[in-house]
């Protein structure tokens, strides 16, 4: 019965906890192994949840434990991804020109810890609020807000070391420019 | 606006940039690289968004999936979870178990050796009196007191008794033959050291060895009082082929002085391996005790980079084990590198 029940909430969540064990292990195979040993997890636990309500936020904690332990598991039952890093030469900026915005976006998140990873993933990507942030990592709302803060200079600072260096400063502030002006659209 | 307030401004949000912001970076190039990297940022967040299209797996298939392995690691996680639990209780324990682990793998495979007293060995004087004794009454006399699987030995002026477990048991071996014999006691008890390796894994070999030996022989015994030559014959066979014998060839005989001969030639169960036992019993004897074995005799020695001498005393010393006392060895090298090796074994009751 409980069971069943499991599966019913995890039904309209499935898609997007599936997407983002995806983005938080970087590749698609980690993921679903990830998203698995999440919901064995999840599964297991089941019974100790109060509020079904809170079944997702419950959910994605899970899941971000589940990450967090396999990241801090001992370095011979570590698992590495075979997904190269990016090439340490520097790229074009624009990544929609190389259709590398994914390997870009690895190599931002994967300067976070575990948990300022999934914090921003779930942020910028999965569109959770900030209060939803807060309820779920149980921590106020500034904390979370100056968390986001860091992560995104940290990934910033990443992204800086690959960008070309010939590039003169006019021509950055045109490209800045540009990118503000398409946001504005 | 300095370049730290606008740094903060682009860490505090990457959607968008205000017109105060955009003045200051095409003015400061540093600031104008950090605000390139934060367009990246914000379109590679954008595209991510963008591409939610990923397929993602049937939740039937996930269901299928999770429900087996939830199944099968049912048990073990159950295990698993109580013997955490306990190591988490007491953070003692690991360290314990992780000191006894390198205790027992030291006890059990670092090869230290020492010297042992495995038994004794006995000399007894001959005495001129007139009570001198044959080695088969005294054999006899020492199992009556319990002292079994000793070698009596009669070399010229002295009987030699080896095999002896205990020194209490050579002292009263001694004793004994001092009362037969009626004279003093004079005997000598040497101590028979051995060097043995230290360490569990070579002794649990040692008594495999010992308990594969043991397994291999076999003793039948006969009374034989009263008994024609044929029906000695005929018990041997019967309790030959009880304990799996069933082709051997005995011949009993009787000689002039009273004395019996008794020959039994046999092999194996598979055929493997053939023996021959030849005993001789003296008039007075009643009993036949004969204590015979197959693949437990045979001798391994490791030849490589040891002298001739080496390998003389290392065949000795496992003849010894065997119980065969003073084996005439000789080991030569040829001139084409071969070993030969030739083995004189004399038993009283037995030859090789």
């Amino acid at each position: 019965m409980n069971n069943e029940l499991f599966w019913k909430l995890l039904e309209p969540v499935h898609p997007k906890a599936e997407a983002f064990c995806r983005r938080l292990a970087g590749n698609r195979d980690d993921g679903d192994d990830l998203y698995q040993e999440g919901l064995l997890m999840a599964l297991r636990k089941f019974g100790s949840l109060r509020d079904h309500k809170a079944f997702r936020p419950w959910l994605f904690r899970l899941m971000i434990n589940c990450y967090r332990n396999r990241q801090r598991s001992s370095w011979w039952r570590r698992h590495v991804s075979l997904t190269g890093k990016l090439s340490e030469s520097r790229g074009n900026p624009d990544p929609r020109k190389r259709l590398d915005s994914r390997r870009w976006l690895e190599l931002a998140l994967s300067s976070l810890s575990s948990e300022n990873r999934a914090l921003v993933v779930l942020f910028e990507i999965e569109g959770w609020t900030i209060s939803e942030l807060a309820l779920m990592f149980q921590k106020p709302e500034g904390t979370i807000k100056a968390r986001l803060s860091r992560s995104r200079h940290r990934m910033r600072r990443v992204l800086e070391k690959y960008l070309p260096e010939q590039k003169q400063s006019a021509s950055e502030g045109e490209y800045a420019l540009q990118s503000s002006k398409t946001t504005d659209e | 606006m300095r370049c730290k307030v606008a740094k903060r401004r682009m860490n505090e949000s990457i959607d968008g940039l205000d017109r105060e912001l955009l003045e200051h970076i095409l003015e400061c190039p540093s600031c104008a690289r950090a605000a390139e990297a934060a367009g990246i940022l914000r379109k590679v967040f954008q595209a991510a968004r963008e591409n939610e299209t990923q397929l993602s797996t049937p939740l039937e298939i996930i269901r299928t999936r999770i429900e087996s392995k939830a199944q099968e690691s049912k048990r073990k996680v159950a295990i698993m979870a109580r013997i955490k639990r306990q190591f988490r209780a007491r953070p003692g324990l690991v360290t314990g178990f992780g000191l006894g682990l390198i205790a027992f793998l030291f006890v059990t495979l670092v090869p230290f050796s020492y010297t042992r007293t495995v038994g004794y060995n006995l000399t007894c004087p001959k005495s001129d009196a007139q009570y001198e004794i044959s080695t088969e009454k005294y054999e006899d006399a020492l199992e009556l007191l319990g002292i079994t699987d000793v070698s009596v030995r009669s070399a010229g002026e002295y009987y030699e008794v080896g095999n002896l477990a205990s020194r209490r048991a050579a002292r009263q071996a001694a004793l004994t033959y001092a009362a037969l014999t009626d004279s003093e006691d004079k005997s000598e008890i040497t101590e028979v050291k051995r060097k043995v390796a230290g360490s569990l894994y070579a002794q649990a070999k040692e008594n495999y060895r010992l308990a594969l030996k043991n397994k291999n022989r076999h003793q039948i015994s006969i009374t034989t009082e009263g008994m024609t030559d044929e029906e000695i014959k005929e018990a041997i066979l019967k309790k030959l082929a009880e304990n799996g014998w069933t082709d051997a060839q005995v011949r009993v005989s009787t000689e002039p002085d009273g004395n019996r001969r008794i020959s039994v030639q046999m092999s194996t169960p598979d055929s493997s391996h053939q023996e021959m036992f030849e005993l001789e019993t003296s008039g007075t004897a009643e009993d036949i005790y004969m204590d015979f074995g197959t693949a437990g005799d045979k001798l391994d020695i490791d030849t490589e980079g040891k002298s001739d001498e080496e390998i003389r005393q290392e065949i000795i010393e496992k003849l010894k084990d065997q119980s065969i006392i003073d084996p005439e060895v000789e080991v030569i090298t040829t001139p084409d590198g071969q070993k030969e090796i030739k083995i004189n074994i004399r038993k009283e009751e037995e030859s090789k």
